[in-house]
């Protein structure tokens, strides 16, 4: 299908009528109460970064408390106990609560608008991550004011955060408040690459993709990779509190530097995916305030792949310090370096486009020289800690606090304020003002560099991180009290830039402004529906190559310039060619996500108390709601195909990898597997620092002939799902149902005799890490096991009801390859914890 | 013309992924080294670690150049302006990969040994 | 506490791994500078600046990537150098250090003939303990004070009994973790008589903030005089001011925590007392050490230090206070 724009426009004029009325109609964004039920991606993306800024306020205004006590030395406003508590809120609300939900927010605003569809492909995922997000996030920061809140720091190193030295909720809170957040980001990553990849206008081919979606894309996959390690330290560190199983106490199997390495294995790709989206930001703005292309394109396209890439190999380098090998700490200091190449390259692309073009000086341009004074700043120290033996000095002192809010607050918040400032109008219809943004601006510039330019100094000149107060007499009095005014002049800053929004943001239905004369797709006339008709792609900058473009649009003179099939849709292309495929019937809105948000987070809050009656209703409303959700998720293909114009007639369903369905399966099972690596990767690690074996001559090994046993059982419950693949597109239903429940119970055999293999020996979790570890790895089979139980019940009962045939196989489709994924896990898991065997 | 997601990923990644199996095969053979007590041995002569290092890295390398190639030779050759695009994608993200092959080796030229 | 020791990373010991440190951050500092300036120039001139034709290839390839990478690639090689230096050979000469990597020069061998004097340091909740090894002799135990002689390099073997903390002398050389299970080591050294602070740098709880010590450097003679006095155990005192405060320590539970050789006071869990009067701080580094700061903190431990495992002792009486801290404070 045409992989050529067409040669005239695909629609004519006049458009029929009542089609624009019934693109209004399905499309209506519900009145009232029913306003929270919304899940189109302008109403989500737009709660999603007021909700974000929200933190961003109240994790300030803790580190204004804590500026506040550091303002002289021996201060008594806040006592140790509650800056402990501070600085690990201030910390874990900056990073979990405002800096990743907030690049995941824009991306679920913006993204769509860039590229042309009118949603991305599973709003209600949106709509789910934000509901468990925010009232999960504002629940966790309430602990600050029951004396509840985390004191391990954001970083929680144990033995510290370990039941002996940390006993009581605070900790807790911590490990599972964090996880909606991590589930959030995940379902906001899926979203987001899935949407990428698939649902790009036509003809948007990878060499034509805007800047900004190649840093989502790569950052999604970032998030795919980089989250699991924390998902699975928070769970083993829970498990340790919880049940004493050992993970990370040295004196039974477990080694406390473990935990470093899953936390920094996440903790340092995390800084990446906060920038490279701001770095796509930066891209974009500049190219539209040089009024010019974005020179370098390809090269900055490379340098962010290559960002992504090297920022998982540089995690060591926050354990410099640890006593590890010289050389060791060596290669990390040279991957160090190496990711410090790709952010030169696009430092002069962008400095090499300013140059270019005539550029406009109004408040995104100050924005962007902010960023420029405060990133490249941040970054040098970089370079700086990335040099080993300059570590061991700066490492956990004031320069590295200094060095990371450069990198952040240059590196992040500097192009969103930008942003803010640039992509208002898109939504509200006109600018915020030229005045208070020239001034916030200038104030923000001011007060980032007071407050942290001196702590550069006060690290060098020997003060530690993390300290509650600090002795006199050693130089530190004025560069702390320079750091205080700065921060309430930082604050003020920021103060404008809300007081501006509150002033002058209004979001308005219909917009057709482009006040940058920027080139790319969103400034095309916006309404709820996004825009009238979809263009085909043929130019990195479309508004630039053709002026007209926004008046044919809006005429509807473009694809899909209705409804085809009656309810919201968007067009589905090909992941790399960007070819028209199908179209995308979308749901819309629903109480059932905001339900199965609030439950979520219900879920893992009641669950740090112990309420237990609470999280397992939580736990079932989310179940429930996520079921129902999901049961209208797959319509029936209707079997005909529609016109979407330019002689192109489409179906409004694909199987298989056309699916987009099967995308975000896949892109599950890539975090799936991430997680379970981790989990082979913990096993391995504890294996090779044990010394006194692994497990120790005490403990036995699971048992040999129930661990074979097992195997068998896995690879029957395959074969099983392989002959009902076989059946179904022979109609023969009853024959896949039937081997579908064999397939099943082989998982449950599976499952129990991998059980089997520990229970019968002597191995019990609290024993040593070998056991905890082995059992976690069972127990995360357990896991499969119910899932797959839900999986295969839920296609079971479609079946039954008919609604799964030769065609409308989606259902089937995802259960099977996620099955074939479960059984390579438990085989795989199997023999990784009888390897010790081949060591004896 | 039509390209396959799996294989058009893999070009494009390619250089930089080769360096990171090179990167973790690196790293964790000297881990081993160290933790098991054979970071003093010799191999023909030669220290193991950083003989190691060198050979691992050198094969990654000549793997990286033939991504770099069929890349370079992508973006010379073809017309199609997509094509030529994952092409050049290819070759520079192997480029960089190629330097930061060279930054990895050097530690283990330079790095005294006897730290474990 | 009012000091002026030295504990900063811009005013390192002599011929210390911190003064080698130095000379590779201040290459750091002024090429950071360098390049910042140039940048941000660039930067500014293109915002206010009229359009004009670019090579932007020259932009990208020039800038971008020859620049960063031959910057980078020395930076790199000169930072193992020192590394090298710190940890196994050397000068204490960065540049000699960098050329040596190319084979020109020598950097010479840093094995003293004496050998390391070995010291181990136990990082806990929120002090350190000290231990000198006695070859043949019970080792000697002390707590927040490290002494060491201005010609041998010290080899600190560094362990933890409860969390990870992190040992770092900031003026005498980098910092290194103390992690549960494992010991891990730091070379000190420096010509320079003086005193020097150390804090812990890894966040390790409660008062992570107050948990300091004082290395001292000085002469052979005097430290080994020195450690010669430390290895001696304390006396039952004659004075009777000085008995009424011995006679209050046992009274008390003081003896249940801390060690005072030559007493029957040997509780493990606090700081071995046995020559606390010679040291420069009480309460790790948080005070200064004189007959009004040790009765304060026998008497106000908790206002003092909130959280630390030793309890404000309330039972004395005024004399007994003034009598116990004059006989802690005579323990030389």
């Amino acid at each position: 299908m045409s992989s050529r724009p067409p040669d005239e426009l695909p629609n004519t004029l006049p458009r029929p009528a009542g089609e624009f009325e019934r693109l209004q109609a399905v499309w209506k964004r519900p009145r009232g109460w029913r306003v929270l039920t919304q899940v189109n991606n302008t109403a989500i993306g737009l709660w999603y970064i007021g909700a974000a800024l929200l933190f961003l306020v109240l994790g300030g205004i803790l580190a204004l408390i804590m500026r506040t006590q550091l303002v002289v030395p021996g201060n008594d406003l806040v006592d140790y106990d509650l800056y402990n508590q501070l600085f690990t809120m201030h910390g874990s609300v900056m990073m979990f609560l405002f800096a990743v939900p907030v690049i995941e927010a824009i991306g679920i605003l913006l993204l769509p608008a860039m590229q042309g569809a009118r949603d991305l492909p599973f709003p209600r995922l949106s709509a789910y991550a934000f509901w468990a997000y925010f009232v999960g996030g504002l629940v966790f920061f309430t602990t600050i004011f029951f004396d509840l809140a985390p004191d391990g720091g954001w970083f929680m190193y144990p033995p510290l955060t370990s039941y002996e030295f940390s006993p009581g909720l605070r900790t807790d809170f911590w490990l599972l408040g964090i996880g909606f957040i991590e589930i959030s980001a995940i379902a906001g990553a899926i979203e987001i690459v899935v949407g990428i990849l698939r649902t790009r206008p036509p003809g948007m081919t990878l060499d034509k993709m805007p800047i900004y979606l190649w840093a989502m894309l790569i950052v999604g996959a970032m998030i795919i990779f980089g989250f699991p390690p924390v998902i699975l330290a928070t769970a083993l560190l829970e498990l340790e509190r919880a049940f004493h199983w050992p993970f990370f106490l040295a004196e039974k199997g477990g080694d406390p530097l473990l935990w470093q390495h899953l936390f920094w294995l996440f903790g340092h790709p995390d800084v990446y995916i906060i920038f490279l989206p701001a770095a796509g930001l930066v891209s974009m703005m500049v190219a539209t305030m040089a009024q010019t292309p974005l020179i370098g394109y390809r090269w900055i396209v490379v340098a962010m792949l290559a960002t992504g890439t090297i920022s998982f190999a540089l995690w060591v380098h926050h354990m410099f310090a640890t006593g590890m090998p010289h050389l060791s700490l060596s290669f990390f200091s040279a991957a160090s370096m190496a990711v410090a190449i790709p952010a030169g390259l696009q430092v002069f692309s962008w400095i090499a486009t300013l140059w270019r073009g005539n550029v406009q000086r109004t408040t995104p341009t100050y924005f962007l020289l902010g960023f420029f004074g405060v990133f490249v700043l941040g970054g040098l120290t970089g370079v700086m800690l990335a040099v080993v033996p300059y570590d061991w000095q700066a490492h956990d002192t004031y320069f590295v606090v200094a060095h990371l809010h450069y990198v952040l607050i240059g590196g992040m918040l500097f192009p969103v304020f930008a942003g803010i400032y640039y992509w208002a109008p898109l939504i509200s219809g006109r600018q915020l003002s030229e005045r208070m943004g020239t001034w916030a601006c200038t104030i923000m510039f001011i007060g980032v560099n007071l407050t942290f330019f001196p702590m550069h100094i006060a690290g060098l000149l020997g003060m530690p991180r993390r300290v509650w107060t600090y002795a006199d007499g050693y130089g530190l009095e004025i560069y702390n009290l320079l750091s205080t005014v700065g921060a309430f002049v930082f604050a003020a800053g920021i103060g404008i830039v809300l007081l501006d929004l509150l002033l002058h943001f209004r979001p308005a239905g219909k917009v057709n402004t482009n006040p940058w004369r920027a080139g790319s797709l969103e400034w095309l006339p916006q309404d709820e529906y996004a825009i009238r008709s979809i263009p085909f792609v043929t130019n990195r900058d479309p508004l630039w190559a053709n002026p007209s473009l926004p008046e044919e649009v809006d005429a509807g003179q473009h694809y899909l310039p209705g409804t085809a099939t009656g309810v919201r849709e968007t067009i589905v292309t090909s992941p790399i060619d960007a070819r028209p495929q199908y179209v995308l019937r979308l749901p819309g809105s629903s109480w059932l996500p905001v339900l199965a948000g609030v439950g979520t987070a219900v879920f893992f809050l009641a669950l740090t108390v112990k309420w237990m009656v609470i999280a397992v209703l939580g736990a079932i409303v989310a179940l429930v709601s996520i079921l129902m959700w999901l049961w209208q998720s797959d319509p029936a293909p209707s079997g005909k195909l529609f016109d979407i114009g330019g002689g192109l007639s489409l179906p409004d369903y694909m199987t298989g990898s056309n699916s987009h369905s099967w995308w975000s399966m896949v892109v599950l099972m890539l975090v799936d597997g991430s997680i379970f690596a981790c989990l082979i990767f913990t096993f391995f690690y504890l294996w090779t620092v044990t010394l006194s074996g692994f497990p120790p001559e005490s403990l036995e090994l699971p048992l040999i002939g129930s661990s074979v046993a097992a195997a068998l059982a896995w690879a029957v419950s395959v074969a099983a799902m392989y002959v009902s693949n076989r059946m179904l597109p022979q109609k023969r239903m009853g024959a896949v149902g039937l081997t579908l429940t064999a397939a099943l119970a082989g998982v449950w055999i599976a499952f129990g005799l991998s059980l089997h293999a520990l229970l019968e020996t002597n191995l019990q979790p609290q024993l040593h890490g070998y056991a905890s570890t082995a059992y976690t790895t069972v127990a995360w089979q357990g896991l499969h096991a119910v899932l797959l139980t839900l999986m295969a019940g839920f296609t079971l009962v479609r079946l039954w009801l008919g609604m799964i045939d030769p065609v409308r196989r989606v259902v089937f489709d995802n259960t099977r390859i996620m099955w074939y994924y479960c059984a390579a896990q438990g085989v795989l898991a199997l023999l990784v914890m009888s390897s010790p065997r081949l060591a004896m | 013309m039509q390209h396959r997601f799996t294989a058009t990923t893999f070009l494009v990644a390619g250089g930089l992924l080769v360096w990171m199996a090179d990167f973790v095969f690196v790293y964790v053979f000297a881990a081993l080294a160290c933790a098991r007590g054979f970071d003093d041995a010799s191999l023909l002569g030669l220290p193991v670690v950083p003989l190691t290092t060198v050979l691992a890295s050198s094969l990654a390398g000549a793997i990286t150049v033939a991504i770099v190639r069929r890349g370079y030779l992508m973006q010379r050759r073809e017309s199609d302006e997509h094509t030529r695009f994952i092409g050049f994608v290819a070759w520079a993200g192997g480029a960089l990969a190629l330097v930061a092959l060279v930054l990895l080796i050097m530690p283990a030229l330079v790095v005294r040994l006897n730290v474990c | 506490m009012e000091s002026s020791h030295s504990a900063s990373v811009l005013h390192p010991a002599s011929d210390s791994g911190a003064a080698l440190i130095d000379q590779l951050g201040t290459a750091l500092y002024v090429g950071g500078a360098i390049i910042f300036v140039v940048v941000m120039a660039l930067a500014i001139y293109g915002v206010f600046a009229k359009a004009r034709a670019i090579n932007a290839r020259g932009w990208i390839l020039g800038g971008g990537l020859a620049f960063p990478i031959v910057t980078l690639t020395v930076l790199l090689m000169y930072s193992l150098a020192v590394g090298n230096g710190l940890n196994a050979i050397g000068s204490s000469n960065a540049l000699q250090l960098f050329l040596e990597c190319f084979g020109i020069g020598d950097a010479r061998e840093r094995t003293p003939a004496d050998g390391l004097l070995r010291v181990h340091v136990v990082g806990k909740q929120w002090w350190w303990e000290v231990r000198y090894e006695q070859p043949g002799r019970q080792e000697v135990i002390l707590a927040n004070e490290i002494r060491m002689p201005t010609d041998r390099a010290v080899e600190l073997v560094l362990s933890t009994t409860d969390v990870i903390h992190s040992f770092w002398a900031p003026s005498l050389a980098g910092k290194v973790d103390m992690i549960p299970g494992r010991t891990t080591r730091l070379r000190l050294q420096t010509s320079e008589e003086g005193t020097f602070r150390a804090l812990c740098a890894e966040y390790c709880g409660g008062q992570h903030a107050l948990m300091a010590l004082y290395v001292v450097t000085q002469e052979t003679t005097d430290f080994d005089a020195w450690l010669a006095s430390q290895a001696r155990p304390a006396n039952e005192p004659t004075d009777p001011f000085l008995k009424t405060g011995y006679d209050a320590f046992f009274r008390g539970e003081c003896h249940e925590c801390h060690t005072i050789r030559g007493t029957p006071a040997e509780g493990t869990s606090g700081p071995d007392l046995t020559h606390v009067g010679s040291r420069k701080s009480l309460a790790a580094g948080t005070l200064n050490n004189h007959i009004g700061t040790m009765a304060g903190w026998i008497a106000g431990a908790q206002d003092v230090k909130p959280g630390n495992k030793m309890p404000s002792s309330l039972a004395y009486s005024g004399v007994e206070l003034r009598a116990l801290s004059a006989w802690l404070g005579s323990l030389e």
